[in-house]
């Protein structure tokens, strides 16, 4: 039986700047089991990355804020936790890989060290070999010499780079792996390297992953649960057979398939989504998606659609009112 | 691709559509960044009323009475009602001379840096731009310079040119040069690889077209900060330099020549020491304000 | 008038590094019709970019021919070199920093105008920027707008209307949605198709990622550190891909369908070799499961094994 790992409940996320307040999150419901991989699928500004900063609480200072809504790990609630509480958390139990591994390591320390500083801080109980033998350890895993633990980022490839990254994430054995676009910046064959890696560590170590990406494609090989977002919701979740396969989808998600150019189908022309994104400080009425709506009706200018479900896939839109 | 304009919209409908379009000055974008920082616009605040102090100053004080001309019997005399921040040594009005010499340090103290600007421009963009041979050539000589202390360099340039206000410039901007050339290049050098300077080649642009209307504008960021704080740096070394006789000669007043004439009587007679002080730095720090604000204020990426 | 456009002889271009020469482009020989789109595909590393630099001529050539419309583009002296702007143009990957964060919309869209003295008029000029504007779809109301406020579609939309101000006939497109988000790629891409079926324009269209190329490409070229590996019409390479790099970028291809799942062996290992120095024989033979003794030591050049399917392999020798 599955067993709930992470529940996000009605989650809104502000930035306040100096102009304006940007709402990055409006009422999001996601949840995710153990050794699931769910995929978070949107576009620039859906709310994707705020999210996962969220879940490990490291939105920027007085500028990002949680205004309403509940995240609960493991039966702990995240929103009311101390930054104690929470450090004990990052790295251990939650991780995350960003998405450019060029900025991720620090420069000037070798790669050995910044995975051992991890593993350190989680185990102050081991000692130096200690630490070394899981750093070494940890390289074999992700395909790299043990050996090189020794050098320093720049004399890696990008790909070898996110492989490092991937190693301190993965290095205390945490229950979730949030991967913000974690192949974006890597060549298509690296891509296939680094996912396989990374499909096969979670068999192994049974974690749960939240991979944030825009690549359905990505989406496909990898993930058992999707969820699309669009200005800061998620307006369609479900199986990975829900949204691949299933009959009814949200007209964004209909015009997300309708936009990448399929290898596998003859098209002539693309189908893009007209119009861009809402800009986030100033959202639309109603449904957010209203403005961009080939099936647009009045109510969709006016109400903000539910969550209609069916058998667990769930699609916030007006036009499936009667499921 | 059909060469045929659309020639049927008259004048008048041009200058209604180009009135419709307005281009937003980036002056006034520059301003409200600007403004946004409270301890920038103090700053400029009291920078602006130092300057309208130095040159409302002959309006209400006569250079031959008031700041030269010596009245020993009130030599010596503390802060009164005649004399706002008394009298120095030779019975002269502190108040009136801190002003007069505003006029000395601010207007030297700009002239300095619109030269080192001009030079530091002129030779960073040029070697940057144009790297390899002329770039070492131009970096080797600015090198030299930079190897020779300041003070130093500023003291030997006055000493074998003698004493004047246009060796102090002199002698000042050839200081000042080298540390601009060298901002303005490191800019040049990067900006030389961004897309948009090959995409202008494409259009046509030539290397000083490109240097003059691409990488300059571009450039200017880092020098403008710089620039703002070289002048507080500046009106210090005028001050140091006067203080050790090889700027500002005497009667002049000078901020730094006055508090070298304090030296003797500063332990008895303080006041002589404060207000040219105070004067100094108030001045160095609201242009230090200022810079700091118009580096965040010109920032594009930190205007969203 | 021949129907090819633009053509390359042995081009090469090397890179003088404290570690050696760097082979960005080595001995690449292509051709593209008028009106038609050559698709080139390649991972990092392997010259693309710089490939479609050294035909506009922002950079120069190490070795070999670039003959357009039958003038050999080496050899222009500046005035003929201006000259070819007027008609090879090209549009960059990065709507960030490919334009002047200084100037507005129109500024840079008037910028090849006012240069090339074309229309001397200069409320013409601006009655062509908003045609301009126009073409590619970006409101006249940012006409005056700085980039910085504007999205990354719209500034590449200026990048657009910038590249076809002068009326090229040959546009080199540098990944020129690599960096938008799908649904704006989307729109890119169809006003660049458009463009094309309107203007009769020629295109070398550069990108990583093949699911695009194959959409808007004629005919297609694999390149893999510096050389071209294989060469074919769109739909032949992605119907019958010969060259092991081809098959293993394609495969490595994840599909958005949970019915074509990749599996390990698809997968192939390594990393690009360097190409500073590269020893003799084929590049790709240090990742290649086919790669035999030979491949490291026989210099291989493309050849054709069916029509217009070019591939440089020891297995079809």
């Amino acid at each position: 039986m599955a067993e709930k790992l992470l529940e996000i409940k009605d989650l809104y996320v502000q930035y306040h700047t100096d102009d304006a307040t940007v709402c990055a999150v409006n009422g999001l419901d996601l949840s995710i089991n153990k050794g699931e991989t769910l995929g978070l699928v949107g576009e620039t500004g859906a709310g994707k990355t705020t999210t996962c900063l969220s879940i490990l609480k490291l939105l920027p200072d007085r500028v990002g804020e949680i205004t309403k809504g509940s995240i609960t790990y493991n039966g702990e609630d995240i929103l009311a936790a101390s930054e104690e509480t929470m450090r004990a958390i990052r790295g251990k139990e939650i991780s995350m890989i960003f998405q450019d591994p060029m900025s991720a390591l620090n420069p000037v320390f070798t790669v050995g060290d910044q995975i051992g500083e991890v593993v350190k801080l989680h185990n102050p109980s081991f000692s130096n070999e200690d630490v070394i033998d899981r750093v070494e350890s940890m390289f074999k895993m992700v395909g790299l010499p043990p050996e090189r633990r020794t050098e320093y980022p720049h004399q890696f490839s990008g790909g070898m780079k996110q492989r490092i990254v991937i190693a301190m994430a993965l290095a205390c054995e945490p229950l979730l792996l949030l991967a913000d676009e974690p192949t974006t910046a890597l060549d298509v064959t690296i891509q296939a390297q680094v996912l396989r890696l990374m499909r096969q560590l979670k068999e192994k170590l049974q974690t749960a992953m939240i991979l944030v990406t825009h690549d359905l494609g990505v989406v496909a090989q990898t993930c058992d649960k999707v969820a699309i977002m669009y200005a800061g919701e998620a307006i369609e979740t479900g199986t990975v057979e829900d949204i691949f396969d299933g009959e009814d989808h949200h007209p964004y998600t209909v015009g997300l398939f309708g936009s990448i150019p399929d290898l596998t189908v003859e098209t002539d022309r693309l189908t893009p989504i007209d119009g861009l994104m809402p800009d986030p400080a100033n959202l639309p009425q109603g449904c957010k998606f209203s403005p961009r709506c080939p099936h647009c009706m009045d109510i969709c200018k006016k109400e903000s659609p539910r969550a209609y479900e069916k058998d667990g896939h769930i699609i916030r839109c007006h036009l499936f009112d009667n499921k | 691709m059909s060469d045929i304009l659309n020639t049927s919209m008259s004048d008048a409908e041009r200058a209604a559509r180009r009135a419709k379009f307005k281009k937003k000055s980036e002056i006034v974008t520059i301003w409200h960044q600007f403004r946004k920082n409270k301890l920038a616009v103090f700053g400029l605040i009291v920078f602006m009323i130092m300057l309208i102090l130095a040159i409302t100053a002959p309006l209400h004080i006569s250079y031959e009475a008031d700041v030269v001309e010596q009245h020993i019997s009130e030599r010596l005399q503390g802060p009164s009602a005649a004399h706002l921040f008394g009298t120095d040594a030779y019975g002269r009005d502190i108040f009136a001379r801190v002003l007069w010499g505003a006029r000395v340090s601010m207007f030297t103290g700009l002239a300095v840096i619109v030269i080192a600007l001009a030079g530091g421009i002129a030779l960073g963009a040029t070697a940057g731009y144009l790297g390899g041979k002329i770039d070492n050539l131009i970096m080797r000589f600015i090198d030299i310079f930079l190897a020779i202390p300041f003070t130093l360099l500023a003291i030997s340039i006055v000493a074998t040119l003698g004493n004047s206000i246009r060796n102090l410039l002199l002698a000042l901007s050839v200081a000042l040069i080298p540390k601009f050339t060298r901002i303005i290049r490191s800019s040049v050098i990067s900006l030389k690889g961004q897309e948009f300077i090959e995409a202008a080649k494409l259009c046509g642009a030539n290397g000083p077209i490109i240097v003059i209307k691409h990488i300059i504008p571009n450039a200017l960021g880092p020098i403008i900060v710089e620039g703002t704080l070289a002048v507080a740096r500046t009106i210090m070394d005028i001050a140091s330099l006067s203080f050790i006789g090889c700027g500002i000669q005497p009667p002049n007043p000078e901020w730094g020549s006055m508090l070298s004439d304090a030296k003797a009587y500063m332990i008895s007679y303080p006041y002589l020491v404060y207000a040219p002080g105070i004067a100094i730095v108030i001045t160095a720090a609201a242009l230090t304000l200022i810079g700091d604000g118009l580096r965040d204020a010109l920032d594009p990426k930190l205007r969203n | 008038m021949s129907d090819i456009l633009i053509e390359t002889h042995g081009l090469k271009k090397y890179f003088k590094t404290p570690r050696g020469m760097l082979h960005a482009v080595d001995n690449v020989n292509i051709r593209i019709n008028r009106g038609q789109t050559l698709g080139v595909v390649g991972e990092s590393g392997c010259g693309k970019s710089t490939l479609g630099r050294v035909l506009l001529r922002l950079l120069e050539s190490t070795e070999g021919e670039i003959i357009f419309d039958g003038k050999n583009v080496e050899k222009f002296n500046k005035a003929e070199l201006k000259e070819y702007r007027k008609e090879a143009q090209m549009i960059f990957q990065d709507p960030y920093s490919s334009i002047n964060p200084r100037l507005t919309v129109s500024q840079i869209i008037a910028e090849p105008l006012e240069l090339f003295k074309t229309i001397p008029n200069k409320l013409d000029r601006e009655d062509r920027v908003y045609e301009l504007m126009e073409t590619v779809g970006l409101a006249e109301r940012f006409v005056n707008s700085f980039p910085h406020e504007l999205d990354g579609g719209r500034r590449q939309r200026i990048g657009v209307a910038r590249a076809l101000a002068l009326d090229p006939k040959f546009i080199v497109c540098d990944e020129p949605v690599s960096a938008l988000d799908v649904s704006i790629q989307a729109q890119i891409l169809n006003l660049l198709m458009d463009l094309q079926d309107k203007h009769g324009l020629t295109y070398m269209f550069i990108t990583h990622d093949l699911s695009v190329v194959k959409h808007i490409s004629d005919e297609i070229a694999v390149l893999y550190l510096g050389e071209c590996v294989e060469r074919a019409p769109s739909k032949e390479l992605f119907a019958n891909p010969v060259h092991p790099y081809t098959k293993a970028l394609l495969k490595a291809i994840p599909v958005p369908s949970i019915h074509h799942k990749m599996s390990d062996s698809d997968i192939i290992e390594g990393e690009v070799t360097s190409p500073i120095e590269p020893k003799p024989g084929c590049r790709f033979a240090a990742r290649c499961p086919y790669a035999k003794p030979e491949c490291s030591t026989h210099q291989l050049n493309l050849k054709e094994i069916e029509k217009d399917h070019f591939v440089a392999c020891t297995l079809y020798e």
